[in-house]
């Protein structure tokens, strides 16, 4: 097992007059490998989740195990420790990014986990030539680059410590269509090859569809949904009420079924736009066929 | 309210971000600007607000030349502009005291600025949380909060840098709210989005590729030029890959579509 919480709360406020509960009561486990989506309305807990998860902020009941590590122990796991075991990509990479220039930026980590220079030079090459970023680029300030090449470097920061359990937080923002299915791509190359766990924060709900294995959904930071993404998705009254749509393809065969067309049953499940047209282009045939032997 | 004539620009490093770029928008239009990331978007909206000075061709704002202005201040207080983070904007520790920082800056007498707070709030829906830390908001409040500290300046247009681009799709909707009704009052709207869906709302939208204007239409035409769009990274909407995929082209909405297909089904 990847991750595993019981019975984790967490307030912002502190000892302070006005106390939020920015999540409360959550169990959960997450093997290695799975690929899990986290969605749920603005406020509704998902980057407190996520943060906890990473040990950047600490819970206020429960407990949180991160493969041996207990990341609500007395005693709290090191740093380094936590960052071989855990990488969070958070939702403005100009957030993460603090080094003088690219190169510095990705030879941080593993510098401060004594890594020889020649193994840090290698992984650095490596994984910028796998991302897409010029090796010209590796001496320019993390400052200087466009929104998607921060993006990317501010993945690589966290990648080059090959961390079992990867948390994004909204990945795909600001990202060109192309440039967003290149992204996926090398996320989804990069998990097959790692068996890396991903947690993947989105508004994108037709993305997190397409790729996801397992979708969670929180409102008012408790759990209210926890299943196979295809079983998520047909839970269409609770997703609406936590203020997560459908994705496009399962509203469209839904709809074509309020209008009386004979969608199959797993044509209902649809999740992708090609599996919505297949199902829709069935049930299109078989009402032509109604309609000519009336 | 805007006339751009071969505009060129060049970041420091020789990357050349505007190519020769003319363009006019008309008082209270609505464009959508869309293209691949580094196609030159937002660069041409720091153009509009004398943020970015072109290196050659002429910027005209509100009918003068942007060189014409004594300060940016001036064209700063002419053109509000909204960007893809609230919280990089947002500096008050008071939803009031947030939209009275430009007005203080710029001498506001005090029951100006009363008045002005307090429409702009009306206009974004948030009158009556005048006292509210910005922190407690949505994501969605901020943006609308951003906002309102851009019209109470009272700009002729406002320039949105993928403002919506971090709300989820409540708050994209409450953001699409008020503009639209901004621009029923006859706001100069211009708005750079890769939110396919958001570009409906627009009067024209226009495309950029490597620095240059690649097409013009309405935001009904452009969606029709399925091979150029693909050409510069830009998607369809879902809905219209649906229909395409099921060979019903240029539909917008799934209504549209269902209605096309129960016709062929016919």
């Amino acid at each position: 097992m990847a991750l595993r919480l019981q019975n984790v709360c967490c307030r912002y406020g502190g000892d302070g007059p006005v106390q939020v509960t920015a999540v409360q009561d959550i169990n959960l486990e997450i093997q290695q490998g799975e690929l899990v989506g986290l969605a749920g309305h603005t406020g509704s807990g998902k980057s407190t989740l996520a943060q906890l998860i990473c040990g950047l902020i600490a819970a206020d009941g429960g407990e949180i195990w991160l493969n041996d590590l207990c990341l609500t122990a007395r005693k709290k796991p090191k740093a380094a420790l936590l960052a071989q075991n855990v990488g969070m990509v958070f939702q403005y990479p100009e957030h993460q990014l603090f080094a003088e220039t690219v190169e510095r930026e990705l030879a941080y980590g593993p510098e401060n986990l004594g890594w020889p220079a020649d193994k840090i030079k290698e992984a650095i090459n490596g994984l910028a030539a796998r991302l897409g970023l010029p090796a010209d680029l590796l001496q320019n300030s993390p400052y200087q680059l466009s929104g998607g090449e921060k993006r990317k470097v501010a993945l690589a920061s966290v990648l080059i410590m090959q961390p079992p359990v990867l948390v994004l937080d909204e990945p795909f923002v600001g990202l060109d269509a192309v440039a967003r299915q290149d992204f996926l791509h090398f996320l989804l190359n990069w998990q097959r090859e790692n068996n890396s766990t991903i947690i993947c924060i989105s508004h994108d709900i037709d993305l997190l569809a397409s790729f996801c294995q397992r979708l969670l959904v929180l409102q008012g930071g408790r759990l209210r949904l926890d299943a196979p993404a295809r079983e998520a998705f047909r839970q269409a009254e609770l997703l609406e009420e936590c203020g997560v749509r459908l994705p496009l393809a399962r509203a469209a065969v839904l709809a074509c079924q309020a209008r009386g067309w004979h969608i199959s049953p797993e044509g209902l499940d649809a999740l992708t736009l090609a599996e919505a047209a297949a199902a829709i282009r069935a049930a299109k045939t078989s009402k032509a066929g109604d309609n000519l032997g009336r | 309210m805007f006339k751009l004539a071969e505009v060129c620009y060049e970041y420091p490093g020789g990357r050349l971000a505007l190519d020769k770029v003319s363009l006019q928008v008309a008082h209270g239009e609505w464009l959508a600007v869309l293209g691949a990331n580094g196609s030159g978007k937002s660069t041409l909206a720091r153009h509009l607000n004398g943020l970015l000075r072109a290196k050659s061709g002429q910027v005209w704002v509100g009918g003068r030349l942007v060189e014409e202005y004594s300060n940016t201040q001036e064209l700063h207080r002419l053109v509000g502009i909204v960007f893809q983070n609230p919280d990089n904007q947002i500096v008050g520790n008071s939803v009031e005291e947030d939209v009275a920082f430009g007005l203080e800056n710029l001498g506001v007498p005090r029951a100006e600025m009363r008045r002005r707070i307090g429409q702009a709030l009306e206009l974004v829906g948030l009158a009556g949380r005048e006292k509210v830390d910005p922190a407690a908001l949505s994501g969605g409040q901020k943006q609308r909060l951003a906002i309102a500290g851009a019209l109470a300046m009272q700009p002729a247009a406002l320039l949105l840098d993928e403002a919506t681009s971090m709300l989820d799709p409540v708050g994209c909707a409450e953001v699409l709210q008020v503009l639209q009704g901004l621009h029923a009052q006859g706001l100069t709207i211009v708005m750079i989005t890769h939110n396919m869906s958001e570009v409906l709302a627009a009067d024209r939208a226009l495309v950029m590729a490597g620095g240059r204007l690649r097409l013009e239409a309405s935001p009904q035409e452009l969606f029709t030029h399925t091979e150029d769009l693909a050409r510069w990274h830009i998607e369809l909407p879902a809905v219209t890959q649906l229909g395409n995929l099921l060979g019903a082209p240029g539909c917008l909405s799934l209504e549209q579509l269902l209605d096309c297909l129960d016709k062929e089904a016919v």
